[in-house]
Protein backbone atom coordinates (compact mmCIF):
# COMPACT_ATOMS: atom_id res chain seq x y z
CA UNK A 1 0.00 0.00 0.00
CA UNK A 2 1.39 3.42 -0.93
CA UNK A 3 2.32 5.71 1.93
CA UNK A 4 2.94 9.40 2.42
CA UNK A 5 6.52 8.87 3.52
CA UNK A 6 9.09 11.27 2.10
CA UNK A 7 10.80 10.19 -1.10
CA UNK A 8 13.71 7.93 -0.09
CA UNK A 9 17.16 8.98 -1.17
CA UNK A 10 16.26 12.52 -2.19
CA UNK A 11 14.69 13.39 1.11
CA UNK A 12 17.41 11.73 3.19
CA UNK A 13 20.10 13.55 1.20
CA UNK A 14 18.29 16.87 1.69
CA UNK A 15 17.95 16.24 5.43
CA UNK A 16 21.63 15.31 5.79
CA UNK A 17 22.70 18.31 3.70
CA UNK A 18 20.49 20.58 5.78
CA UNK A 19 22.10 19.23 8.93
CA UNK A 20 25.66 19.59 7.61
CA UNK A 21 25.16 23.08 6.18
CA UNK A 22 21.98 24.73 7.50
CA UNK A 23 19.78 25.73 4.56
CA UNK A 24 21.54 23.49 2.02
CA UNK A 25 18.60 21.05 1.87
CA UNK A 26 16.23 23.87 0.96
CA UNK A 27 18.77 25.22 -1.52
CA UNK A 28 18.70 21.87 -3.32
CA UNK A 29 14.91 22.12 -3.43
CA UNK A 30 15.16 25.54 -5.10
CA UNK A 31 14.00 27.50 -2.02
CA UNK A 32 16.82 30.04 -2.26
CA UNK A 33 15.57 32.81 0.04
CA UNK A 34 14.48 30.32 2.71
CA UNK A 35 17.87 28.59 2.44
CA UNK A 36 19.71 31.92 2.82
CA UNK A 37 17.60 32.93 5.84
CA UNK A 38 18.20 29.58 7.55
CA UNK A 39 21.92 29.72 6.76
CA UNK A 40 22.30 33.21 8.21
CA UNK A 41 20.07 32.53 11.23
CA UNK A 42 21.68 29.25 12.30
CA UNK A 43 25.30 29.99 11.44
CA UNK A 44 25.01 33.58 12.68
CA UNK A 45 23.82 32.31 16.06
CA UNK A 46 26.56 29.69 16.10
CA UNK A 47 29.31 32.22 15.30
CA UNK A 48 27.88 34.59 17.93
CA UNK A 49 28.22 31.71 20.41
CA UNK A 50 31.83 31.14 19.37
CA UNK A 51 32.51 34.88 19.71
CA UNK A 52 31.29 34.66 23.30
CA UNK A 53 34.01 31.99 23.86
CA UNK A 54 31.46 29.17 23.83
CA UNK A 55 31.97 25.79 22.19
CA UNK A 56 30.38 22.40 21.67
CA UNK A 57 30.75 20.80 25.09
CA UNK A 58 31.76 17.13 25.03
CA UNK A 59 29.64 14.99 27.40
CA UNK A 60 30.91 14.24 30.92
CA UNK A 61 30.60 10.69 32.29
CA UNK A 62 32.95 10.78 35.27
CA UNK A 63 30.34 11.28 37.97
CA UNK A 64 31.35 14.90 38.59
CA UNK A 65 28.09 16.09 37.08
CA UNK A 66 26.35 16.14 33.75
CA UNK A 67 25.68 12.56 32.70
CA UNK A 68 22.48 12.30 30.70
CA UNK A 69 21.97 16.08 30.68
CA UNK A 70 25.44 16.71 29.27
CA UNK A 71 24.84 13.99 26.66
CA UNK A 72 21.54 15.59 25.58
CA UNK A 73 23.19 19.01 25.48
CA UNK A 74 25.97 17.58 23.34
CA UNK A 75 23.51 15.95 20.90
CA UNK A 76 21.55 19.20 20.51
CA UNK A 77 24.74 21.22 20.09
CA UNK A 78 25.70 18.90 17.23
CA UNK A 79 22.60 20.11 15.36
CA UNK A 80 24.58 22.72 13.42
CA UNK A 81 26.42 19.98 11.53
CA UNK A 82 29.72 21.04 10.04
CA UNK A 83 30.35 23.96 12.40
CA UNK A 84 29.45 21.78 15.38
CA UNK A 85 31.88 19.10 14.20
CA UNK A 86 34.63 21.68 13.74
CA UNK A 87 34.02 23.03 17.24
CA UNK A 88 33.99 19.53 18.78
CA UNK A 89 37.24 18.52 17.08
CA UNK A 90 38.80 21.90 17.94
CA UNK A 91 38.00 21.30 21.63
CA UNK A 92 39.57 17.82 21.44
CA UNK A 93 42.52 19.19 19.47
CA UNK A 94 43.12 21.99 21.99
CA UNK A 95 43.27 19.47 24.84
CA UNK A 96 45.83 17.35 23.00
CA UNK A 97 47.88 20.35 21.86
CA UNK A 98 47.92 21.82 25.37
CA UNK A 99 49.03 18.46 26.75
CA UNK A 100 51.84 18.27 24.18
CA UNK A 101 52.81 21.91 24.64
CA UNK A 102 51.90 23.02 21.09
CA UNK A 103 50.55 26.45 20.24
CA UNK A 104 47.19 25.98 18.46
CA UNK A 105 46.29 28.01 15.36
CA UNK A 106 43.95 31.01 15.91
CA UNK A 107 41.11 29.29 14.01
CA UNK A 108 41.38 26.26 16.34
CA UNK A 109 41.30 28.59 19.35
CA UNK A 110 38.22 30.36 17.94
CA UNK A 111 36.29 27.12 17.41
CA UNK A 112 37.31 25.62 20.77
CA UNK A 113 36.12 28.53 22.94
CA UNK A 114 37.60 29.18 26.36
CA UNK A 115 35.95 27.43 29.28
CA UNK A 116 37.21 29.73 32.10
CA UNK A 117 35.76 32.80 30.34
CA UNK A 118 32.76 34.49 31.99
CA UNK A 119 30.62 34.17 28.85
CA UNK A 120 31.52 30.53 28.05
CA UNK A 121 28.18 29.20 29.34
CA UNK A 122 26.24 31.88 27.47
CA UNK A 123 28.17 31.23 24.25
CA UNK A 124 27.59 27.50 24.56
CA UNK A 125 23.89 28.23 25.04
CA UNK A 126 23.89 30.16 21.73
CA UNK A 127 25.38 27.05 20.10
CA UNK A 128 22.72 24.90 21.79
CA UNK A 129 19.93 27.12 20.42
CA UNK A 130 21.38 27.16 16.89
CA UNK A 131 21.60 23.34 16.91
CA UNK A 132 18.06 22.91 18.26
CA UNK A 133 16.63 25.32 15.67
CA UNK A 134 18.41 23.48 12.86
CA UNK A 135 16.84 20.19 14.04
CA UNK A 136 13.46 21.95 13.74
CA UNK A 137 14.30 22.99 10.17
CA UNK A 138 15.34 19.43 9.30
CA UNK A 139 12.16 17.87 10.70
CA UNK A 140 10.10 20.55 8.98
CA UNK A 141 11.45 19.24 5.67
CA UNK A 142 9.60 15.98 6.38
CA UNK A 143 6.32 17.89 6.59
CA UNK A 144 7.06 19.94 3.50
CA UNK A 145 8.39 17.28 1.15
CA UNK A 146 6.43 14.14 1.94
CA UNK A 147 4.98 12.72 -1.27
CA UNK A 148 1.67 11.36 -2.42
CA UNK A 149 1.29 7.86 -3.93
CA UNK A 150 2.18 9.25 -7.37
CA UNK A 151 5.40 10.76 -6.07
CA UNK A 152 4.14 14.36 -6.12
CA UNK A 153 4.94 16.69 -3.27
CA UNK A 154 1.90 17.38 -1.11
CA UNK A 155 1.37 21.10 -0.47
CA UNK A 156 1.87 21.59 3.21
CA UNK A 157 -0.92 23.47 4.89
CA UNK A 158 -1.05 24.30 8.57
CA UNK A 159 -4.30 24.84 10.42
CA UNK A 160 -3.55 28.56 10.39
CA UNK A 161 -3.09 28.58 6.58
CA UNK A 162 -6.38 26.74 6.09
CA UNK A 163 -8.23 29.12 8.37
CA UNK A 164 -7.03 32.25 6.53
CA UNK B 1 23.87 48.12 39.38
CA UNK B 2 23.82 45.89 36.34
CA UNK B 3 27.13 44.55 35.07
CA UNK B 4 28.13 44.20 31.41
CA UNK B 5 27.56 40.44 31.72
CA UNK B 6 24.02 41.20 32.88
CA UNK B 7 23.45 43.48 29.88
CA UNK B 8 24.85 40.76 27.61
CA UNK B 9 22.40 38.25 29.12
CA UNK B 10 19.46 40.61 28.53
CA UNK B 11 20.53 41.23 24.91
CA UNK B 12 20.87 37.44 24.51
CA UNK B 13 17.32 36.89 25.79
CA UNK B 14 16.00 39.34 23.19
CA UNK B 15 18.09 37.87 20.34
CA UNK B 16 17.59 34.18 21.13
CA UNK B 17 13.84 34.60 21.62
CA UNK B 18 13.80 36.22 18.16
CA UNK B 19 15.70 33.23 16.72
CA UNK B 20 13.13 30.82 18.21
CA UNK B 21 10.14 32.91 17.07
CA UNK B 22 11.55 33.34 13.56
CA UNK B 23 12.31 29.62 13.25
CA UNK B 24 8.71 28.68 14.06
CA UNK B 25 7.40 31.44 11.79
CA UNK B 26 9.53 30.20 8.88
CA UNK B 27 8.45 26.61 9.47
CA UNK B 28 4.75 27.43 9.64
CA UNK B 29 4.34 29.82 6.72
CA UNK B 30 5.58 30.50 3.21
CA UNK B 31 4.27 34.02 2.65
CA UNK B 32 6.78 36.70 3.82
CA UNK B 33 4.09 38.96 5.31
CA UNK B 34 2.68 36.13 7.40
CA UNK B 35 6.12 35.02 8.52
CA UNK B 36 6.95 38.55 9.71
CA UNK B 37 3.60 39.01 11.47
CA UNK B 38 3.64 35.62 13.20
CA UNK B 39 7.30 36.08 14.20
CA UNK B 40 6.71 39.51 15.75
CA UNK B 41 3.57 38.38 17.62
CA UNK B 42 5.32 35.28 18.97
CA UNK B 43 8.48 37.21 19.82
CA UNK B 44 6.56 39.84 21.81
CA UNK B 45 4.55 37.15 23.64
CA UNK B 46 7.75 35.29 24.53
CA UNK B 47 9.44 38.46 25.78
CA UNK B 48 6.40 39.36 27.89
CA UNK B 49 6.38 35.87 29.40
CA UNK B 50 10.09 36.20 30.18
CA UNK B 51 9.48 39.63 31.70
CA UNK B 52 6.77 38.19 33.97
CA UNK B 53 9.11 35.36 35.01
CA UNK B 54 11.91 37.84 35.76
CA UNK B 55 9.55 39.97 37.91
CA UNK B 56 8.40 36.89 39.85
CA UNK B 57 12.01 35.79 40.40
CA UNK B 58 12.92 39.32 41.51
CA UNK B 59 10.04 39.40 44.02
CA UNK B 60 10.83 35.91 45.32
CA UNK B 61 14.48 36.92 45.64
CA UNK B 62 13.52 39.74 48.00
CA UNK B 63 11.38 37.57 50.30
Amino acid sequence: MPSNRPSGAGFVLDAVLNWLIPGAGYLRRGRYIRALLIFVLINGTFVAGLSLQGSVTPPIWDGSGGGIISMLTFIIQLGSGLFSGLSFFAVQGMRRMNALGFQPAPIVRFFSGWQPHATFELGSFYILVSGAMNYFFITNMYDRYRRDPLGRAIARKTARDKAS
Amino acid sequence: MITHIGILNIISVVYLSFVVAFTFGLNEHDVPGKIVRVTIVRWVKLLLALLVISIVVRILGRI
